[in-house]
C-alpha cells in the first residue's frame, strides 16, 4: 500500500523534540512544514532552541517558524508533535486535534486525570490518533524483546514485576506536575500496563526529597518506592527518582515473573533482554530499530491506518490517574484504592 | 583469654541443620556432643556421618550436664519450647530463625536467658555473608553519606522445600509462611544499614507458582525516619540457569553501593566514582551459616559475647509480626517495639 505523505508540525522548542522531529524528519514519508515555538521565552532562548533543534530536523532547508498556533493548524497538518510545558498540554492537543491532526504529545499529558480524561474525550470525539512519549518501556529494545515472548506465550500470566528508572542528574529547579513519580513513573507503570494488561487497583507509595534541596523547596520527592497492586490479582514495585553521584550510570532495569519463566532486563536503554523458563533457556533476544523509531513508526501507521497506536490516550489517562493515587497515597500514608469501598 | 573447648549438641538433623552439623565439626573451638531428632533415622544417620550420639528427645540433651551448648535447627513452632529448656538447663543457645512464632514467646526467650546466665543468640546468617559485611561496613563509615534508600532482595533457587507442596500444605492456614520462616534475614539488614528500626512497614506477596498452597514472594516497604527501604523474599525463582538474583543496593546522601547477584557484582560510587571489582568482595563459595556458627562456637569458647545481640533481634521480629498483620489488614502499619 502507498501512503502519501504526511504532513507535520512541531510545537515548541525544548529537547524532546530533537527526539521526535530527528526520527520524523529521516522518514520518506513525512514532511516537517511547520514549527511553532510554543512558549515564548526570551529571543536569544528561543533562537538557540531553534538552532539545536534545526540540526537534527532539517539541517539543510528552512521550515518556516509561524508564530500564530492557529493559523499554522489551519493548514491541514496531519500529524502535530507537542511538547510545550504540562499545564499548557490540555488547551495544546485538543486545538490540534479539533483541527483535524493527529497527535505526539510529551509526557506528562496533563497535571491530572480530569485534564486527561477532557484529552481522551476529544480523540474519542474527533477520532483522530492520539499517542504520547515514554516509547523506553514498550519500544526499547529489550522491552520490544519482551512483548514478543508474551505474545508467542512462551511466557504467560506475568505476576510480579520490578522495575527501576535511577537517573544521575537532577532538575535544578522541580515544579508542580513535574515530580519524580510523574517524571519516570510513566515509564515504569507503561512497562508494567503493557504486560500485566489488567487496570490497577491500588498503590503505595512512600516518597521524599531525599538530596536535593530544590526538590525540598518545591514540595516534591527526588527519590519514591511504589507497591502496585492490579485487578487480576498481579503485583509490582517501582522505584523511580535521582541518584546521589553524577558518576553514577543510569539505571533502568526490569525483573519480570511468571509461573513460566522469568525475565531479567539489566539494561532498559540496552539491546539484551534474558529469559529464564523451565524448558532450559536462557536466550537473548534482540530488535533492531531504535526505541523512538519504533514509537514513530508505530504512529505514523497509527495514522494512516486511521487508528489508536500502542501507546494511547487510554494509557495516558491511566498514567495520570496512577501518578494521582502516588500523591495520595504519601499524603495519608496508606494505600490509595482506585475504587475506594 | 580463657580459650577452652565448647561442648555442642545440635537439636534438628534436617534441612538446614546439616549445614549446622557441619560447622560444628568444623569449628577448631567445639566439641561436637551429639545429634538430636524426633525422627530416630535421622538422628541416627546425621550422627553417624559425624560421629556422635544421637538423642530422639531434646528433654535427653537438656539433662545432660557435659553439654555447654545447643544449636537449635528444629521446626519453627518449637524454638521457643526448646530454647527455653535450654536456658533453664544452662546452656547457651543458637536458635535458627525465626527466633519464635509470636512476640510473647521471644520475650519469655529473653527472660530465661537472662535469669540462668546463658548467652542466645538468633541464627542471621546473611549478617555473615562477606559482600553483605562489605556493603555494612562501607555504609556504616559514611563512604555514601546518609542512607536513604535500600534494596535487598533474598531470592532463592527454589528447590528443596520451597517448591515442595505437600511440605508447605502443613503452612496452608498461615499463607504468610515463607514470609515469617525467612523474611527476618533482609528486614535485619535493612535495619543495619540505616541503624535503625522502621516505623512503619507494608507487605505485599505474590503466589507465582500457583501450584503452592501458600504465597513464593514477599515484598515488604519499610518506613524509616531517614529513608525507605524494600525488601524481597522470593522463593519462587527456581527457573532453569536463573541467577540468585540477590540484590543488595543502598543509595546515600553522597553515592550509592550496590551488589546485583551474579550479574554484575559489586559496584559503589560515591564522589569519585570508584567501583568495587567483584572477585575481591565475594567469595562465591563461602558460607554464611558457616561462619554464623563458627564465630558463636568461638566467642563462646574465648568467654566472650556472641555475635548477634538478642534483644536486637527481638526488635527486628517486631517488624516480622507487623509486616504480617500489614498482610492481613492491607494496610501501612506501623509497629509496636515493646518486648
Amino acid at each position: 500500500m502507498t501512503y502519501r505523505k504526511l504532513k507535520v508540525g512541531i510545537i515548541g522548542l525544548g529537547g524532546h523534540q530533537q527526539g521526535y522531529g530527528g526520527s520524523l524528519a529521516k522518514r520518506d514519508d513525512v514532511e516537517i512544514v511547520a514549527i511553532h515555538p510554543g512558549s515564548y521565552l526570551s529571543e536569544e532562548e528561543n533562537k538557540k532552541r531553534l538552532n539545536g533543534l534545526l540540526e537534527y530536523i532539517s539541517p539543510v532547508n528552512a521550515i518556516p517558524v509561524v508564530a500564530d498556533l492557529g493559523k499554522m493548524l489551519e493548514n491541514g497538518l496531519d500529524l502535530v508533535s507537542i511538547a510545550v510545558d504540562a499545564k499548557s498540554n490540555p488547551g495544546v492537543v485538543i486545538k490540534a486535534l479539533k483541527s483535524g491532526a493527529g497527535v505526539i504529545c510529551e509526557k506528562p499529558v496533563a497535571v491530572s486525570s480530569g485534564e486527561a480524561a477532557m484529552i481522551m474525550q476529544a480523540v474519542e470525539e474527533t477520532g483522530k490518533t492520539f499517542s504520547w512519549n515514554a516509547p523506553l518501556s514498550v519500544f526499547g529494545r529489550p522491552f520490544d524483546a519482551l512483548g514478543e515472548l508474551l505474545q508467542h506465550k512462551l511466557l504467560t500470566e506475568p505476576r510480579y514485576g520490578v522495575f527501576t528508572y535511577i537517573a544521575n542528574c537532577f532538575m535544578s529547579n522541580p515544579s508542580g506536575g513535574t515530580s519524580e513519580i510523574d517524571n519516570f513513573g510513566p515509564y515504569g507503570f507503561l512497562a508494567f500496563r503493557h504486560v500485566i494488561r489488567s487496570e490497577l487497583s491500588s498503590v503505595f507509595a512512600r516518597g521524599n526529597a531525599f538530596f536535593y534541596d530544590s526538590y525540598k523547596q518545591n514540595g516534591t520527592e527526588d527519590l519514591a518506592v511504589i507497591n502496585l497492586q492490579f485487578e487480576n490479582g498481579a503485583s509490582g514495585i517501582i522505584v523511580v527518582g535521582r541518584s546521589s553521584s553524577v558518576a553514577m550510570p543510569q539505571e533502568i532495569q526490569f525483573k519480570l515473573f511468571s509461573k513460566d519463566g522469568a525475565v531479567d532486563i539489566s539494561n532498559g536503554s540496552g539491546e539484551q533482554v534474558r529469559f529464564y523458563s523451565d524448558l532450559g533457556e536462557s536466550r537473548d533476544i534482540t530488535v533492531s530499530a531504535t526505541p523512538m523509531d519504533a514509537y514513530i513508526e508505530d504512529v505514523i501507521c497509527a495514522i494512516n491506518e486511521n487508528r489508536q497506536p500502542t501507546i494511547d490516550i487510554y494509557d495516558a489517562f491511566a498514567v495520570a490517574r496512577f501518578c494521582e493515587l502516588c500523591r495520595e497515597s504519601i499524603a495519608s500514608g496508606q494505600p490509595a484504592r482506585q475504587n475506594p469501598a | 583469654m580463657c580459650d577452652k573447648k565448647v561442648k555442642v549438641a545440635l537439636i534438628g538433623a534436617a534441612g538446614i541443620a546439616s549445614q549446622h552439623a557441619d560447622a560444628i565439626a568444623g569449628s577448631p573451638h567445639a566439641v561436637f556432643y551429639g545429634i538430636c531428632d524426633i525422627n530416630r533415622k535421622s538422628a541416627d544417620s546425621a550422627a553417624q556421618k559425624h560421629g556422635v550420639q544421637a538423642f530422639y528427645d531434646y528433654r535427653e540433651v537438656m539433662v545432660n550436664p557435659e553439654i555447654n551448648a545447643v544449636v537449635i535447627a528444629s521446626p519453627d513452632e518449637t524454638h521457643a519450647e526448646i530454647s527455653i529448656a535450654a536456658a533453664e538447663a544452662g546452656k547457651h543457645i543458637l536458635v535458627e530463625k525465626p527466633p519464635a512464632t509470636c512476640r510473647k514467646d521471644i520475650s519469655r526467650m529473653l527472660e530465661a536467658a537472662e535469669r540462668n546466665n546463658v548467652q542466645i543468640m538468633c541464627g542471621l546468617s546473611q549478617r555473615f555473608f562477606r559482600r553483605n559485611r562489605a556493603i555494612l561496613d562501607r555504609v556504616a563509615s559514611g563512604e555514601i553519606g546518609e542512607p536513604v534508600f535500600a534494596r535487598i532482595s533474598c531470592a532463592c533457587s527454589g528447590n528443596g522445600w520451597t517448591a515442595d507442596s505437600e511440605y508447605l500444605a502443613r503452612y496452608k492456614h498461615k499463607p504468610y509462611f515463607v514470609f515469617e520462616h525467612n523474611g527476618i534475614h533482609v528486614i535485619d539488614l535493612a535495619c543495619q544499614v540505616f541503624n535503625d528500626f522502621p516505623e512503619t512497614v507494608f507487605l505485599q506477596s505474590q503466589r507465582i507458582n500457583r501450584d503452592l498452597p501458600i504465597d513464593d514472594y514477599f515484598v515488604a516497604s519499610l518506613g524509616f525516619k531517614k529513608g525507605v527501604a524494600v525488601t524481597e523474599d522470593n522463593r519462587a525463582a527456581y527457573f532453569n540457569q536463573f541467577p540468585m538474583n540477590s540484590v543488595f543496593q543502598v543509595i546515600g546522601t553522597k553515592g550509592m553501593i550496590s551488589y546485583d547477584g551474579e550479574n554484575a557484582g559489586m559496584r559503589i560510587w560515591n564522589a569519585n566514582g570508584t567501583m568495587i571489582p567483584f572477585s575481591t568482595m565475594y567469595r562465591p563459595n563461602e558460607n554464611g551459616l558457616f561462619l554464623q556458627t563458627i564465630s558463636f562456637i568461638k566467642a563462646l569458647a574465648q568467654g566472650g559475647k556472641v555475635p548477634t545481640d538478642f534483644r536486637h533481634t527481638a526488635k527486628v521480629y517486631c517488624v516480622i509480626e507487623a509486616a504480617i498483620q500489614s498482610y492481613n489488614t492491607r494496610r501501612n502499619e506501623e509497629i509496636n517495639y515493646d518486648i
